[in-house]
């Protein structure tokens, strides 16, 4: 594909603005906080729902937003509305098929939404992740005879690394005291408080060898971004961001043989992807943000992107790495673990925030270029993004 | 759906079904319609020997007073993968490459194939190491 900074102005698409609702263990419903996340990104794009004609439209565990988002805002003349689920890949997604679309001349203006409601009040209450998919027949034997529960199956895959490399709960520690570091630098994190490897060695067993931890947090919210073109963008308050570039890697196989299991993600392939599209390389990055649903996520992910060797994660993200004034600015709010759990937008959110300058305590000093991975179902998605601040 | 259906009649006799392919005579498993080798649609049912190697696992530790379990995947001889709760070992005894059998859960979809070790008793104290 030919360098997209090639295009012009006039065509090329950009993320012109983003917000959020509030987080965490917050009241309300899925299409609340999606509305509130909406209304946030337009204002902080300059915008408003009249310029809007394109929207897509994600849901989390529960189901509880659809294409009738844009009958509750009103929307007329759509000229782009989907629903999309790639689950924690999908909100990387959302930009390159927003991008796609403006640059095709499908929509001029696209807003992209993700929303979730796990956290209920008494009799609401539902099962995490009723509403991701039906029940099928295969689903049901694979769950009758073990195969349920993702703590469950990310375990199987994180101790596959740790009989192969000599990876070690302890290292895993360190992912987890990092990323609580930057999360006590974040006003939204639900879990600001310092840890240290001891509290994470001593935290219960979710499933051998994850403890608590390594886990990632559940979270009520929504959050939301706009793509226009640059020069629409261009006169909106804040500064847009480019997309530089976009990978997706899909290993396929779930549950069948996949010789790769715990051992090399779809990471590897769609951040070189991802890099490539954006004539860039890793030492061009200025901040990572990683799907981090697990320490583990985090410590594949760093090594397919090739951060480090393949095997040798452990050793690395234990080597004084991690950490605000550290050498590598990774999941600087907090990401899953500590910050707040809205899939892909965790790591997207932070990502434009820090690229945009407007991360206040915590931000970066060096901030133009940011790598960004989503990642979904167990090791069964990915996909990978490159942003830069316009104009750096 | 018919595949599932297939799968479950002859799990309910004991008979672990797996997907030939006709074509490349690639094994597959029970839940594809289309070999994942050549892609053709002309697969066959094909019992499964039963004997599998071990390729990782977990213990899982759910709110009390759910119990603990061992979950697996491991390679079927054939060359599927097969993800399912081990029974009757020793977590802290297992290895990757541990030879495995299949057994028989009664589940409210039907009878589904899990894990036990290959050749062991439940009893701690006949257990023989096979290895270093």
């Amino acid at each position: 594909m030919t360098d997209r900074m090639t295009q012009p102005a006039h065509k090329r698409a950009v993320i012109a603005g983003a917000g959020m609702s509030e987080v965490g263990k917050v009241t309300g419903t899925a299409e609340e906080f999606a509305v509130a996340a909406i209304n946030s990104a337009l204002q902080d794009a300059g915008l408003g729902l009249g310029d809007v004609d394109g929207l897509l439209v994600s849901a989390g565990a529960m189901g509880g937003v659809s294409l009738d988002l844009a009958v509750t805002l009103g929307l007329r003349d759509l000229r782009l509305l989907s629903q999309l689920q790639a689950f924690g890949a999908t909100a990387t997604q959302m930009v390159q098929q927003a991008v796609l679309a403006v640059e095709s001349g499908t929509a001029t203006t696209v807003v992209c939404v993700w929303a979730d409601d796990p956290i209920r009040e008494a009799g609401r209450e539902a099962l995490y992740g009723s509403g991701i998919r039906p029940r099928s027949p295969w689903r049901a034997i694979h769950s009758a005879a073990g195969a349920v529960g993702a703590n469950d199956l990310y375990a199987v895959a994180t101790r596959r690394h740790m009989n192969r490399f000599g990876t070690t709960s302890e290292q895993l520690g360190h992912i987890a005291v990092a990323q609580r570091e930057w999360a006590g630098l974040n006003p939204v994190a639900q879990k600001g408080d310092p840890i240290t490897l001891a509290d994470h060695a001593e935290s219960r067993w979710i499933s051998e060898p994850l403890r608590l931890l390594d886990c990632c947090l559940i979270s009520n919210g929504a959050a939301a971004f706009v793509v226009t073109t640059a020069d629409r963008a261009s006169a909106g308050p804040h500064p847009a961001v480019e997309v530089r570039g976009w990978g997706q890697s899909h290993p396929g196989a779930y549950l069948q043989r996949n010789d790769d299991f715990g051992l090399v993600s779809g990471a590897a392939r769609s951040g070189p992807a991802a890099l490539d599209m954006a004539r860039l390389a890793l030492t061009d990055i200025d901040l990572v943000q990683l799907y981090d649903c697990y320490t583990f996520t985090v410590l594949l992910t760093l090594e397919d992107y090739g951060f480090c060797d393949k095997g040798e994660g452990g050793e690395f993200v234990a080597s004084g790495v991690l950490g605000p004034g550290r050498s590598l600015a990774l999941n600087t709010g907090g990401g899953q673990l500590s910050g707040y759990y809205l899939w892909g937008m965790t790591p997207l959110m932070e990502a434009l925030t820090q690229v945009r300058g407007t991360a206040g305590q915590r931000q970066l000093a060096q901030h133009d270029t940011a790598l960004v991975s989503g990642n979904g179902g167990i090791f069964s998605h990915h996909a990978t993004l490159v942003l830069e601040r316009a104009g750096s | 759906m018919p595949g599932s259906d297939d799968f479950l009649e002859a799990a309910s006799r004991g008979v672990f079904l797996l997907r030939r392919c006709r074509e490349c005579e690639t094994v597959n498993s029970p839940d594809v319609s289309v070999c994942a080798q050549c892609h053709s649609l002309a697969l066959d049912w094909s019992p499964a020997s039963g004997s599998a190697r071990l390729i990782s696992w977990t213990v899982t530790h759910p709110k009390p007073p759910t119990p603990s379990r061992v979950l697996a995947v491991a390679e079927l001889e054939e060359g599927p993968w097969w993800w399912a709760d081990l029974e009757e070992a020793d977590p802290a005894a297992l290895a990757e490459g541990d030879t495995l059998a299949i057994a028989w859960r009664d589940s409210p979809v039907g009878r589904v194939p899990i894990f036990r070790p290959n050749g062991r008793v439940a009893a701690l104290e006949n257990v023989i190491p096979n290895h270093d």
